[in-house]
Protein backbone atom coordinates (compact mmCIF):
# COMPACT_ATOMS: atom_id res chain seq x y z
CA UNK A 1 0.00 0.00 0.00
CA UNK A 2 2.56 2.60 0.70
CA UNK A 3 4.53 1.66 -2.36
CA UNK A 4 1.85 2.25 -4.53
CA UNK A 5 1.42 5.76 -2.18
CA UNK A 6 4.72 6.49 -3.25
CA UNK A 7 4.25 6.12 -7.26
CA UNK A 8 1.03 8.07 -7.09
CA UNK A 9 3.04 10.81 -5.39
CA UNK A 10 5.68 10.72 -8.09
CA UNK A 11 2.80 10.67 -10.81
CA UNK A 12 1.09 13.77 -9.02
CA UNK A 13 4.67 15.40 -8.56
CA UNK A 14 4.45 16.15 -12.50
CA UNK A 15 0.87 17.67 -11.97
CA UNK A 16 -0.81 15.49 -14.83
CA UNK A 17 -3.33 13.06 -12.86
CA UNK A 18 -5.28 13.15 -10.13
CA UNK A 19 -6.92 10.43 -8.92
CA UNK A 20 -9.26 8.91 -6.71
CA UNK A 21 -9.95 5.25 -5.07
CA UNK A 22 -12.99 3.09 -4.90
CA UNK A 23 -14.38 -0.11 -3.67
CA UNK A 24 -15.82 -2.86 -4.66
CA UNK A 25 -19.05 -1.20 -3.84
CA UNK A 26 -18.33 1.64 -5.53
CA UNK A 27 -17.46 4.17 -2.71
CA UNK A 28 -14.40 6.59 -2.79
CA UNK A 29 -11.77 5.49 0.08
CA UNK A 30 -8.87 7.78 -1.10
CA UNK A 31 -8.80 10.64 -3.70
CA UNK A 32 -5.96 13.42 -4.19
CA UNK A 33 -7.03 16.90 -3.16
CA UNK A 34 -7.01 18.52 -6.69
CA UNK A 35 -9.80 16.21 -7.76
CA UNK A 36 -12.54 18.71 -7.13
CA UNK A 37 -11.78 21.12 -9.74
CA UNK A 38 -13.43 18.66 -12.35
CA UNK A 39 -16.17 17.98 -10.23
CA UNK A 40 -16.82 21.56 -9.19
CA UNK A 41 -18.02 20.19 -5.54
CA UNK A 42 -16.07 18.67 -2.83
CA UNK A 43 -15.49 14.71 -2.04
CA UNK A 44 -16.20 12.79 0.62
CA UNK A 45 -14.82 9.54 1.41
CA UNK A 46 -17.62 6.88 1.81
CA UNK A 47 -19.78 8.77 -1.15
CA UNK A 48 -20.86 6.47 -4.05
CA UNK A 49 -18.19 7.13 -7.03
CA UNK A 50 -20.98 7.19 -9.56
CA UNK A 51 -22.67 10.79 -8.11
CA UNK A 52 -19.22 12.43 -9.15
CA UNK A 53 -18.38 10.15 -12.12
CA UNK A 54 -21.51 9.55 -14.00
CA UNK A 55 -19.03 8.64 -16.76
CA UNK A 56 -18.28 5.07 -15.21
CA UNK A 57 -21.93 4.05 -15.41
CA UNK A 58 -22.11 1.33 -18.05
CA UNK A 59 -18.85 0.24 -17.27
CA UNK A 60 -19.64 -2.28 -14.35
CA UNK A 61 -18.72 -5.22 -16.03
CA UNK A 62 -15.05 -3.18 -17.32
CA UNK A 63 -14.34 -2.41 -13.29
CA UNK A 64 -15.08 -5.95 -12.14
CA UNK A 65 -12.45 -7.21 -14.86
CA UNK A 66 -10.05 -4.53 -13.61
CA UNK A 67 -10.39 -6.21 -9.70
CA UNK A 68 -9.46 -9.28 -11.08
CA UNK A 69 -6.40 -9.02 -13.28
CA UNK A 70 -3.98 -6.06 -12.75
CA UNK A 71 -3.22 -6.08 -16.91
CA UNK A 72 -6.52 -4.53 -17.43
CA UNK A 73 -6.80 -1.40 -17.91
CA UNK A 74 -9.39 0.92 -19.71
CA UNK A 75 -8.93 4.78 -20.76
CA UNK A 76 -11.91 6.79 -21.53
CA UNK A 77 -10.66 10.24 -23.80
CA UNK A 78 -12.01 13.45 -23.80
CA UNK A 79 -14.61 13.82 -21.19
CA UNK A 80 -15.70 17.17 -20.85
CA UNK A 81 -16.26 18.16 -17.14
CA UNK A 82 -16.42 21.27 -15.36
CA UNK A 83 -14.79 23.43 -18.10
CA UNK A 84 -11.99 20.99 -18.30
CA UNK A 85 -11.13 18.28 -21.39
CA UNK A 86 -9.83 15.09 -19.20
CA UNK A 87 -9.06 11.44 -20.04
CA UNK A 88 -10.31 9.09 -17.72
CA UNK A 89 -8.32 5.48 -17.22
CA UNK A 90 -9.48 2.64 -15.44
CA UNK A 91 -6.45 1.13 -13.57
CA UNK A 92 -5.63 -2.36 -11.20
CA UNK A 93 -5.18 -1.21 -7.63
CA UNK A 94 -5.50 -4.18 -5.72
CA UNK A 95 -8.28 -7.10 -5.25
CA UNK A 96 -10.65 -4.78 -3.75
CA UNK A 97 -9.43 -1.56 -5.39
CA UNK A 98 -9.95 0.64 -8.84
CA UNK A 99 -7.61 3.01 -9.23
CA UNK A 100 -8.81 6.00 -11.13
CA UNK A 101 -6.87 8.84 -12.85
CA UNK A 102 -8.22 11.72 -14.27
CA UNK A 103 -5.37 13.65 -16.88
CA UNK A 104 -5.84 16.55 -18.00
CA UNK A 105 -5.62 17.24 -21.51
CA UNK A 106 -7.93 20.61 -21.71
CA UNK A 107 -4.80 22.46 -23.46
CA UNK A 108 -4.70 20.09 -26.31
CA UNK A 109 -8.54 19.12 -27.01
CA UNK A 110 -9.43 23.05 -26.94
CA UNK A 111 -6.67 23.54 -29.83
CA UNK A 112 -8.04 20.28 -31.91
CA UNK A 113 -11.82 21.15 -30.91
CA UNK A 114 -10.60 24.40 -33.07
CA UNK A 115 -9.14 22.60 -35.94
CA UNK A 116 -12.90 20.31 -35.60
CA UNK A 117 -14.75 23.62 -35.40
CA UNK A 118 -13.18 24.16 -38.42
CA UNK A 119 -13.19 21.75 -40.46
CA UNK A 120 -17.08 20.63 -39.58
CA UNK A 121 -18.25 24.48 -40.57
CA UNK A 122 -15.94 23.81 -43.79
CA UNK A 123 -17.34 20.10 -44.81
CA UNK A 124 -20.96 21.97 -44.58
CA UNK A 125 -20.16 24.73 -46.77
CA UNK A 126 -18.05 22.36 -49.34
CA UNK A 127 -21.51 20.26 -48.87
CA UNK A 128 -23.77 22.93 -50.10
CA UNK A 129 -21.34 24.14 -53.01
CA UNK A 130 -21.32 21.04 -54.08
CA UNK A 131 -24.55 20.46 -54.13
CA UNK A 132 -24.76 23.74 -56.05
CA UNK A 133 -22.58 22.48 -58.47
CA UNK A 134 -23.84 19.53 -59.05
CA UNK A 135 -27.48 21.30 -59.87
CA UNK A 136 -25.93 23.12 -62.70
CA UNK A 137 -26.34 22.57 -66.25
CA UNK A 138 -22.89 22.79 -67.68
CA UNK A 139 -20.35 20.25 -66.92
CA UNK A 140 -17.89 21.72 -64.37
CA UNK A 141 -14.22 20.52 -63.27
CA UNK A 142 -12.02 22.12 -60.75
CA UNK A 143 -8.86 20.89 -60.86
CA UNK A 144 -5.38 21.79 -59.16
CA UNK A 145 -1.93 21.20 -61.20
CA UNK A 146 -3.72 19.51 -63.96
CA UNK A 147 -5.40 17.08 -61.81
CA UNK A 148 -9.11 17.13 -61.10
CA UNK A 149 -10.21 17.92 -57.69
CA UNK A 150 -13.71 18.33 -58.42
CA UNK A 151 -16.05 17.13 -61.23
CA UNK A 152 -20.01 18.38 -60.87
CA UNK A 153 -22.38 15.41 -61.70
CA UNK A 154 -23.15 16.43 -65.48
CA UNK A 155 -19.16 16.21 -65.98
CA UNK A 156 -18.98 12.35 -64.60
CA UNK A 157 -21.91 11.58 -66.82
CA UNK A 158 -21.17 13.04 -69.96
CA UNK A 159 -17.58 11.07 -69.58
CA UNK A 160 -18.99 7.80 -68.21
CA UNK A 161 -17.72 8.07 -64.54
CA UNK A 162 -19.21 6.51 -61.88
CA UNK A 163 -17.99 8.90 -58.89
CA UNK A 164 -15.61 11.42 -58.31
CA UNK A 165 -13.36 8.50 -56.60
CA UNK A 166 -13.12 6.78 -59.85
CA UNK A 167 -11.34 9.39 -61.54
CA UNK A 168 -9.10 10.53 -58.52
CA UNK A 169 -8.22 6.79 -57.73
CA UNK A 170 -6.51 7.61 -61.62
CA UNK A 171 -4.36 9.53 -60.24
CA UNK A 172 -1.57 9.37 -63.10
CA UNK A 173 -3.00 11.24 -66.38
CA UNK A 174 -6.78 11.58 -64.94
CA UNK A 175 -6.93 13.93 -67.85
CA UNK A 176 -7.12 11.04 -70.85
CA UNK A 177 -10.15 9.40 -69.62
CA UNK A 178 -12.00 12.87 -70.13
CA UNK A 179 -11.33 12.18 -73.67
CA UNK A 180 -11.30 15.90 -73.99
CA UNK A 181 -9.39 16.91 -77.63
CA UNK A 182 -6.57 19.09 -75.56
CA UNK A 183 -3.25 17.99 -73.96
CA UNK A 184 -3.73 19.40 -70.45
CA UNK A 185 -6.06 21.27 -68.16
CA UNK A 186 -2.83 23.77 -68.15
CA UNK A 187 -3.33 23.54 -72.18
CA UNK A 188 -7.14 24.32 -72.16
CA UNK A 189 -6.46 26.87 -69.53
CA UNK A 190 -4.22 29.05 -72.11
CA UNK A 191 -6.78 28.39 -74.47
CA UNK A 192 -10.17 28.97 -72.46
CA UNK A 193 -8.83 31.86 -69.91
CA UNK A 194 -9.58 35.34 -72.00
CA UNK A 195 -12.74 34.29 -73.37
CA UNK A 196 -15.07 31.59 -73.91
CA UNK A 197 -13.66 29.21 -76.77
CA UNK A 198 -15.41 26.84 -78.61
CA UNK A 199 -14.41 23.41 -78.08
CA UNK A 200 -15.75 19.75 -79.67
CA UNK A 201 -15.88 16.97 -78.03
CA UNK A 202 -17.02 14.16 -80.09
CA UNK A 203 -20.25 15.28 -81.40
CA UNK A 204 -20.96 17.79 -79.04
CA UNK A 205 -19.77 21.77 -79.47
CA UNK A 206 -19.04 23.42 -76.02
CA UNK A 207 -18.21 26.61 -75.01
CA UNK A 208 -15.53 26.62 -72.79
CA UNK A 209 -14.09 28.81 -70.16
CA UNK A 210 -11.48 28.47 -67.68
CA UNK A 211 -11.12 30.87 -64.25
CA UNK A 212 -8.24 30.77 -62.25
CA UNK A 213 -9.63 30.01 -58.49
CA UNK A 214 -6.84 30.25 -56.68
CA UNK A 215 -2.64 29.94 -57.53
CA UNK A 216 -3.37 26.57 -58.64
CA UNK A 217 -7.00 25.61 -58.60
CA UNK A 218 -8.89 26.42 -61.76
CA UNK A 219 -12.05 26.13 -62.73
CA UNK A 220 -13.61 24.55 -66.15
CA UNK A 221 -16.94 25.74 -67.01
CA UNK A 222 -18.09 23.50 -70.33
CA UNK A 223 -21.91 24.52 -71.90
CA UNK A 224 -23.21 22.44 -74.89
CA UNK A 225 -24.18 24.60 -77.48
CA UNK A 226 -24.89 21.48 -79.98
CA UNK A 227 -28.27 21.20 -77.50
CA UNK A 228 -28.79 24.89 -79.06
CA UNK A 229 -28.39 24.27 -82.15
CA UNK A 230 -31.12 21.06 -82.10
CA UNK A 231 -33.85 23.85 -80.66
CA UNK A 232 -32.89 25.78 -83.96
CA UNK A 233 -33.36 22.82 -86.10
CA UNK A 234 -36.57 21.90 -83.99
CA UNK A 235 -37.66 25.00 -84.58
CA UNK A 236 -36.87 25.48 -88.22
CA UNK A 237 -38.45 21.74 -89.21
CA UNK A 238 -41.66 23.58 -87.30
CA UNK A 239 -41.50 26.59 -89.22
CA UNK A 240 -41.20 24.45 -92.72
CA UNK A 241 -43.75 22.17 -92.28
CA UNK A 242 -47.33 21.49 -93.01
CA UNK A 243 -49.03 21.06 -90.28
CA UNK A 244 -51.75 18.94 -91.85
CA UNK A 245 -49.61 16.37 -93.22
CA UNK A 246 -46.43 17.16 -91.63
CA UNK A 247 -44.83 17.51 -95.25
CA UNK A 248 -42.05 20.11 -96.18
CA UNK A 249 -44.36 23.80 -96.97
CA UNK A 250 -43.81 24.70 -100.64
CA UNK A 251 -40.96 27.61 -99.54
CA UNK A 252 -39.14 25.35 -98.28
CA UNK A 253 -39.31 22.79 -101.38
CA UNK A 254 -38.79 25.50 -103.70
CA UNK A 255 -35.32 26.73 -101.75
CA UNK A 256 -34.33 23.25 -101.34
CA UNK A 257 -34.88 22.45 -105.40
CA UNK A 258 -33.29 25.96 -106.08
CA UNK A 259 -30.07 25.10 -104.17
CA UNK A 260 -29.77 21.71 -106.24
CA UNK A 261 -30.29 23.16 -109.67
CA UNK A 262 -27.64 25.87 -108.75
CA UNK A 263 -25.38 23.32 -108.04
CA UNK A 264 -26.42 21.53 -111.69
CA UNK A 265 -27.02 18.19 -109.54
CA UNK A 266 -29.71 16.83 -111.53
CA UNK A 267 -33.26 15.92 -110.23
CA UNK A 268 -36.46 14.65 -111.06
CA UNK A 269 -39.31 16.46 -109.58
CA UNK A 270 -42.54 14.97 -109.42
CA UNK A 271 -46.39 16.50 -109.22
CA UNK A 272 -48.78 14.73 -107.48
CA UNK A 273 -52.81 15.55 -107.43
CA UNK A 274 -55.49 13.81 -105.77
CA UNK A 275 -58.17 13.28 -108.47
CA UNK A 276 -61.49 14.57 -108.31
CA UNK A 277 -60.36 15.70 -104.75
CA UNK A 278 -63.14 18.56 -104.66
CA UNK A 279 -66.19 16.30 -104.81
CA UNK A 280 -64.77 14.29 -102.02
CA UNK A 281 -64.78 17.70 -99.71
CA UNK A 282 -68.58 18.51 -101.14
CA UNK A 283 -69.70 14.54 -100.60
CA UNK A 284 -68.20 13.40 -97.22
CA UNK A 285 -66.95 17.17 -95.85
CA UNK A 286 -63.80 18.46 -94.94
CA UNK A 287 -63.00 16.28 -91.89
CA UNK A 288 -62.81 13.56 -94.00
CA UNK A 289 -61.03 15.68 -96.99
CA UNK A 290 -58.37 16.33 -94.41
CA UNK A 291 -57.91 12.96 -93.18
CA UNK A 292 -57.63 11.71 -97.04
CA UNK A 293 -54.90 14.04 -97.17
CA UNK A 294 -53.22 13.02 -94.49
CA UNK A 295 -53.26 9.40 -95.49
CA UNK A 296 -52.13 9.74 -98.81
CA UNK A 297 -49.25 11.56 -98.00
CA UNK A 298 -48.90 8.93 -95.33
CA UNK A 299 -49.31 6.31 -97.95
CA UNK A 300 -46.95 8.21 -99.95
CA UNK A 301 -44.50 9.16 -97.42
CA UNK A 302 -44.07 5.57 -97.13
CA UNK A 303 -42.57 4.25 -100.14
CA UNK A 304 -39.98 7.09 -100.01
CA UNK A 305 -36.29 7.49 -99.26
CA UNK A 306 -35.26 9.99 -96.60
CA UNK A 307 -33.11 11.63 -99.15
CA UNK A 308 -36.33 12.38 -101.14
CA UNK A 309 -37.91 15.66 -100.22
CA UNK A 310 -41.99 15.39 -100.33
CA UNK A 311 -43.51 18.45 -99.63
CA UNK A 312 -48.08 19.43 -99.99
CA UNK A 313 -48.44 22.31 -102.92
CA UNK A 314 -51.26 23.96 -100.94
CA UNK A 315 -54.73 22.26 -101.72
CA UNK A 316 -54.56 18.79 -102.93
CA UNK A 317 -51.09 18.35 -104.51
CA UNK A 318 -47.90 17.55 -103.23
CA UNK A 319 -44.15 17.50 -104.69
CA UNK A 320 -41.68 15.25 -104.33
CA UNK A 321 -38.27 15.87 -105.57
CA UNK A 322 -35.70 12.69 -106.41
CA UNK A 323 -32.14 13.53 -106.12
CA UNK A 324 -31.29 11.73 -109.30
CA UNK A 325 -31.66 11.44 -112.62
CA UNK A 326 -32.71 7.76 -113.76
CA UNK A 327 -35.82 8.35 -115.06
CA UNK A 328 -37.15 4.83 -116.11
CA UNK A 329 -36.34 4.21 -112.23
CA UNK A 330 -38.39 6.55 -110.74
CA UNK A 331 -41.10 6.33 -112.98
CA UNK A 332 -41.09 3.01 -111.97
CA UNK A 333 -41.43 3.63 -108.47
CA UNK A 334 -44.05 6.17 -109.23
CA UNK A 335 -46.28 3.32 -110.69
CA UNK A 336 -46.00 1.38 -108.14
CA UNK A 337 -47.15 4.61 -105.49
CA UNK A 338 -50.13 5.07 -108.56
CA UNK A 339 -51.02 1.72 -107.66
CA UNK A 340 -50.93 1.11 -104.29
CA UNK A 341 -53.27 4.61 -103.79
CA UNK A 342 -55.87 2.73 -106.53
CA UNK A 343 -56.02 0.15 -104.46
CA UNK A 344 -56.14 1.87 -100.89
CA UNK A 345 -59.12 1.98 -98.66
CA UNK A 346 -59.53 5.01 -97.71
CA UNK A 347 -60.87 6.08 -94.34
CA UNK A 348 -64.33 7.13 -94.69
CA UNK A 349 -63.97 7.97 -98.30
CA UNK A 350 -63.07 4.31 -100.12
CA UNK A 351 -61.44 4.33 -102.95
CA UNK A 352 -59.78 7.03 -104.97
CA UNK A 353 -56.65 8.05 -107.60
CA UNK A 354 -53.73 10.44 -108.02
CA UNK A 355 -52.35 11.47 -111.34
CA UNK A 356 -48.83 12.38 -111.51
CA UNK A 357 -46.45 14.33 -113.82
CA UNK A 358 -42.79 14.06 -114.09
CA UNK A 359 -40.11 16.00 -115.22
CA UNK A 360 -36.24 15.64 -114.94
CA UNK A 361 -34.21 18.39 -114.90
CA UNK A 362 -32.59 19.86 -117.98
CA UNK A 363 -29.16 22.25 -118.22
CA UNK A 364 -30.20 25.98 -117.27
CA UNK A 365 -33.73 24.95 -115.65
CA UNK A 366 -34.63 26.99 -113.43
CA UNK A 367 -37.28 26.45 -110.62
CA UNK A 368 -40.03 28.12 -112.31
CA UNK A 369 -38.96 26.37 -115.73
CA UNK A 370 -38.57 22.39 -114.05
CA UNK A 371 -42.14 23.15 -112.38
CA UNK A 372 -43.81 24.25 -115.47
CA UNK A 373 -42.54 20.89 -117.53
CA UNK A 374 -43.92 18.56 -114.91
CA UNK A 375 -47.25 20.72 -114.17
CA UNK A 376 -47.63 19.90 -117.83
CA UNK A 377 -47.01 16.76 -117.94
CA UNK A 378 -50.08 16.77 -114.86
CA UNK A 379 -52.14 18.43 -116.65
CA UNK A 380 -51.49 15.73 -119.70
CA UNK A 381 -52.25 13.05 -116.98
CA UNK A 382 -55.11 14.67 -115.92
CA UNK A 383 -56.23 15.58 -119.39
CA UNK A 384 -56.06 11.64 -121.07
CA UNK A 385 -58.45 10.41 -117.95
CA UNK A 386 -56.50 10.74 -114.62
CA UNK A 387 -55.27 7.77 -112.49
CA UNK A 388 -51.54 7.79 -114.64
CA UNK A 389 -48.17 8.77 -114.47
CA UNK A 390 -47.05 11.22 -117.50
CA UNK A 391 -43.64 11.99 -118.23
CA UNK A 392 -42.53 15.59 -119.50
CA UNK B 1 -31.40 3.95 -7.72
CA UNK B 2 -31.61 2.98 -11.50
CA UNK B 3 -28.77 4.92 -13.17
CA UNK B 4 -29.36 4.27 -16.87
CA UNK B 5 -26.78 5.40 -19.50
CA UNK B 6 -28.19 6.28 -22.95
CA UNK B 7 -26.40 7.89 -26.11
CA UNK B 8 -26.77 10.41 -28.78
CA UNK B 9 -25.57 9.25 -31.88
CA UNK B 10 -25.56 10.94 -35.62
CA UNK B 11 -23.45 12.92 -38.13
CA UNK B 12 -22.32 16.33 -37.11
CA UNK B 13 -24.54 19.45 -36.67
CA UNK B 14 -27.86 17.36 -36.96
CA UNK B 15 -28.37 18.72 -33.32
CA UNK B 16 -27.31 15.95 -30.71
CA UNK B 17 -26.27 18.93 -28.47
CA UNK B 18 -29.54 21.51 -28.77
CA UNK B 19 -31.45 18.44 -28.26
CA UNK B 20 -29.79 17.45 -24.81
CA UNK B 21 -30.11 21.30 -24.43
CA UNK B 22 -33.63 21.37 -24.77
CA UNK B 23 -34.41 18.56 -23.22
CA UNK B 24 -32.49 19.39 -19.96
CA UNK B 25 -32.30 23.36 -19.77
CA UNK B 26 -35.27 23.67 -22.36
CA UNK B 27 -33.32 26.08 -23.99
CA UNK B 28 -31.93 26.50 -27.57
CA UNK B 29 -28.97 28.13 -29.20
CA UNK B 30 -28.84 29.04 -32.56
CA UNK B 31 -25.07 29.26 -32.73
CA UNK B 32 -23.01 26.02 -33.92
CA UNK B 33 -19.99 24.90 -31.62
CA UNK B 34 -19.01 21.46 -32.25
CA UNK B 35 -18.70 18.61 -29.90
CA UNK B 36 -15.69 17.04 -29.25
CA UNK B 37 -15.43 14.04 -27.01
CA UNK B 38 -18.24 13.27 -24.71
CA UNK B 39 -20.35 15.82 -22.25
CA UNK B 40 -22.46 13.61 -19.69
CA UNK B 41 -25.74 15.39 -18.44
CA UNK B 42 -28.11 13.64 -15.71
CA UNK B 43 -31.87 13.33 -15.86
CA UNK B 44 -34.01 12.02 -13.32
CA UNK B 45 -37.62 11.08 -14.74
CA UNK B 46 -40.20 8.24 -13.52
CA UNK B 47 -41.90 5.81 -15.86
CA UNK B 48 -44.77 4.82 -13.71
CA UNK B 49 -43.69 3.57 -10.07
CA UNK B 50 -39.49 3.44 -11.69
CA UNK B 51 -37.77 6.01 -10.63
CA UNK B 52 -34.52 6.41 -12.79
CA UNK B 53 -31.44 8.47 -13.87
CA UNK B 54 -30.60 8.99 -17.14
CA UNK B 55 -27.06 9.23 -17.58
CA UNK B 56 -27.24 11.06 -21.15
CA UNK B 57 -23.87 11.11 -23.19
CA UNK B 58 -23.92 13.48 -25.59
CA UNK B 59 -21.02 12.82 -28.51
CA UNK B 60 -19.26 13.72 -30.99
CA UNK B 61 -20.32 13.81 -34.29
CA UNK B 62 -19.39 11.45 -36.45
CA UNK B 63 -17.60 12.78 -39.99
CA UNK B 64 -16.50 10.84 -43.23
CA UNK B 65 -13.25 11.16 -41.97
CA UNK B 66 -14.05 9.86 -38.46
CA UNK B 67 -15.85 6.86 -36.65
CA UNK B 68 -16.98 7.52 -32.85
CA UNK B 69 -14.71 5.60 -30.67
CA UNK B 70 -16.18 2.47 -29.36
CA UNK B 71 -15.31 3.31 -25.77
CA UNK B 72 -18.32 5.53 -25.86
CA UNK B 73 -20.79 3.23 -26.62
CA UNK B 74 -19.63 0.56 -24.09
CA UNK B 75 -22.63 -0.17 -21.29
CA UNK B 76 -25.46 2.01 -22.98
CA UNK B 77 -28.87 0.88 -22.34
CA UNK B 78 -30.45 3.08 -25.55
CA UNK B 79 -29.24 5.23 -27.85
CA UNK B 80 -31.10 8.49 -29.68
CA UNK B 81 -29.78 8.12 -33.51
CA UNK B 82 -30.00 11.61 -34.98
CA UNK B 83 -30.36 12.65 -38.31
CA UNK B 84 -31.19 16.52 -40.02
CA UNK B 85 -34.37 15.96 -42.04
CA UNK B 86 -33.14 18.63 -44.38
CA UNK B 87 -29.89 16.81 -45.05
CA UNK B 88 -30.51 13.61 -47.28
CA UNK B 89 -27.09 12.59 -46.52
CA UNK B 90 -27.63 12.35 -42.46
CA UNK B 91 -30.48 10.13 -43.06
CA UNK B 92 -28.38 7.64 -45.03
CA UNK B 93 -26.31 7.17 -42.58
CA UNK B 94 -28.21 6.70 -39.89
CA UNK B 95 -28.29 3.51 -40.81
CA UNK B 96 -24.44 3.09 -40.00
CA UNK B 97 -24.82 4.69 -36.80
CA UNK B 98 -27.63 1.62 -35.47
CA UNK B 99 -25.06 -0.96 -36.91
CA UNK B 100 -22.42 0.31 -34.58
CA UNK B 101 -23.91 0.85 -31.77
CA UNK B 102 -26.15 -2.54 -31.79
CA UNK B 103 -22.94 -3.96 -32.23
CA UNK B 104 -21.66 -3.00 -29.30
CA UNK B 105 -24.23 -3.17 -27.52
CA UNK B 106 -27.18 -6.26 -28.59
CA UNK B 107 -29.58 -5.65 -26.32
CA UNK B 108 -29.27 -2.13 -26.05
CA UNK B 109 -32.70 -0.01 -27.46
CA UNK B 110 -32.71 2.70 -30.00
CA UNK B 111 -35.34 5.45 -31.25
CA UNK B 112 -34.31 7.39 -34.46
CA UNK B 113 -34.59 11.58 -34.54
CA UNK B 114 -35.28 13.68 -37.59
CA UNK B 115 -34.00 16.54 -35.96
CA UNK B 116 -34.74 20.50 -37.31
CA UNK B 117 -38.33 19.85 -38.25
CA UNK B 118 -39.18 23.44 -37.74
CA UNK B 119 -37.19 24.21 -41.08
CA UNK B 120 -40.08 22.10 -43.22
CA UNK B 121 -42.91 23.00 -44.69
CA UNK B 122 -46.52 21.67 -42.59
CA UNK B 123 -46.77 19.59 -46.12
CA UNK B 124 -43.37 18.39 -45.95
CA UNK B 125 -43.77 17.27 -42.42
CA UNK B 126 -47.06 16.04 -43.26
CA UNK B 127 -45.44 13.39 -46.18
CA UNK B 128 -41.77 12.81 -44.65
CA UNK B 129 -40.89 9.53 -44.91
CA UNK B 130 -39.00 7.85 -41.64
CA UNK B 131 -37.95 4.81 -40.45
CA UNK B 132 -40.73 2.52 -38.34
CA UNK B 133 -40.98 4.44 -34.95
CA UNK B 134 -38.92 7.51 -35.94
CA UNK B 135 -39.76 10.98 -34.50
CA UNK B 136 -39.90 14.28 -36.39
CA UNK B 137 -38.50 16.41 -33.62
CA UNK B 138 -37.25 20.40 -33.25
CA UNK B 139 -34.63 21.10 -30.79
CA UNK B 140 -35.34 25.12 -31.73
CA UNK B 141 -38.57 24.91 -31.27
CA UNK B 142 -39.18 21.78 -28.51
CA UNK B 143 -41.22 19.77 -30.65
CA UNK B 144 -41.75 16.19 -29.72
CA UNK B 145 -38.28 16.15 -27.65
CA UNK B 146 -39.75 15.27 -24.55
CA UNK B 147 -41.18 12.27 -26.11
CA UNK B 148 -38.32 11.50 -27.69
CA UNK B 149 -36.57 11.01 -24.70
CA UNK B 150 -39.64 9.40 -22.88
CA UNK B 151 -40.05 7.04 -25.47
CA UNK B 152 -36.61 5.89 -24.99
CA UNK B 153 -36.63 5.86 -21.58
CA UNK B 154 -39.79 3.64 -21.30
CA UNK B 155 -38.39 1.03 -24.19
CA UNK B 156 -35.12 0.53 -21.80
CA UNK B 157 -37.01 -0.04 -18.32
CA UNK B 158 -40.10 -1.95 -20.34
N1 LIG C 1 -33.54 25.22 -37.08
C1 LIG C 1 -33.02 24.34 -36.23
N2 LIG C 1 -31.71 24.37 -35.96
C2 LIG C 1 -31.22 23.48 -35.09
C3 LIG C 1 -32.05 22.52 -34.45
N3 LIG C 1 -31.27 21.77 -33.64
C4 LIG C 1 -30.02 22.24 -33.79
N4 LIG C 1 -29.97 23.28 -34.63
C5 LIG C 1 -28.79 24.05 -35.04
O1 LIG C 1 -27.90 23.19 -35.71
C6 LIG C 1 -26.56 23.45 -35.36
C7 LIG C 1 -25.91 22.21 -34.79
O2 LIG C 1 -26.49 21.87 -33.56
P1 LIG C 1 -25.73 20.99 -32.50
O3 LIG C 1 -26.71 20.65 -31.44
O4 LIG C 1 -24.47 21.64 -32.08
O5 LIG C 1 -25.40 19.71 -33.37
P2 LIG C 1 -24.56 18.43 -32.95
O6 LIG C 1 -25.23 17.26 -33.58
O7 LIG C 1 -24.37 18.39 -31.49
O8 LIG C 1 -23.17 18.71 -33.68
P3 LIG C 1 -21.74 18.05 -33.34
O9 LIG C 1 -21.51 18.19 -31.91
O10 LIG C 1 -20.77 18.80 -34.19
O11 LIG C 1 -21.84 16.61 -33.76
C8 LIG C 1 -26.61 24.61 -34.39
O12 LIG C 1 -26.38 25.80 -35.11
C9 LIG C 1 -28.02 24.57 -33.85
O13 LIG C 1 -28.47 25.86 -33.48
C10 LIG C 1 -33.45 22.54 -34.76
O14 LIG C 1 -34.26 21.77 -34.26
N5 LIG C 1 -33.88 23.47 -35.65
MG1 LIG D 1 -22.73 18.39 -30.31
Amino acid sequence: MKNIQIILNAILSQDVFEYILIDRAYRITDFSENITRYFGKNVHRDDDIRDYLPEIVGYEDRIETVLEDEKNRYVLETVYKNDYYINIHLEHYSKDKVLILLHNTTEITLSKLELLQYSNDNQLLFNTIKKILDSQDNLLVVTSNNKIEYANKKFLEYFSLKSLDELKERNENNFSITSLPVRSFDALYEYAKEEEKELTIGEDTFLVKATLLEKTYKLFTFSKITKLCDMNRALEEKINRDPLTGLYRKSYFDEKLAEALEYDQSVTLVIADIDNFKAINDRYGHLVGDKVLKESADLIGSQLRDNDLFARWGGEEFLILFKCSKQEKIVEKIEKIREMVDTHVFDGAGHLTVSFGVATSKENDTVYSLLERADKALYLAKKKGKNMVVVG
Amino acid sequence: MIRKKILLLGDFNVGKTSLIKRYIDNTFDDKYLTTIGVKISKKFLSVGSIECELIIWDVEGATPQKRIPEQYLVGASGAIIVADCNREETMVNLEEHIKHFKAVNPNGKYVVAYNKSDLLTPQQREHFQMVPGGVLTSAKKGDHVNQLFGTLAKEILS
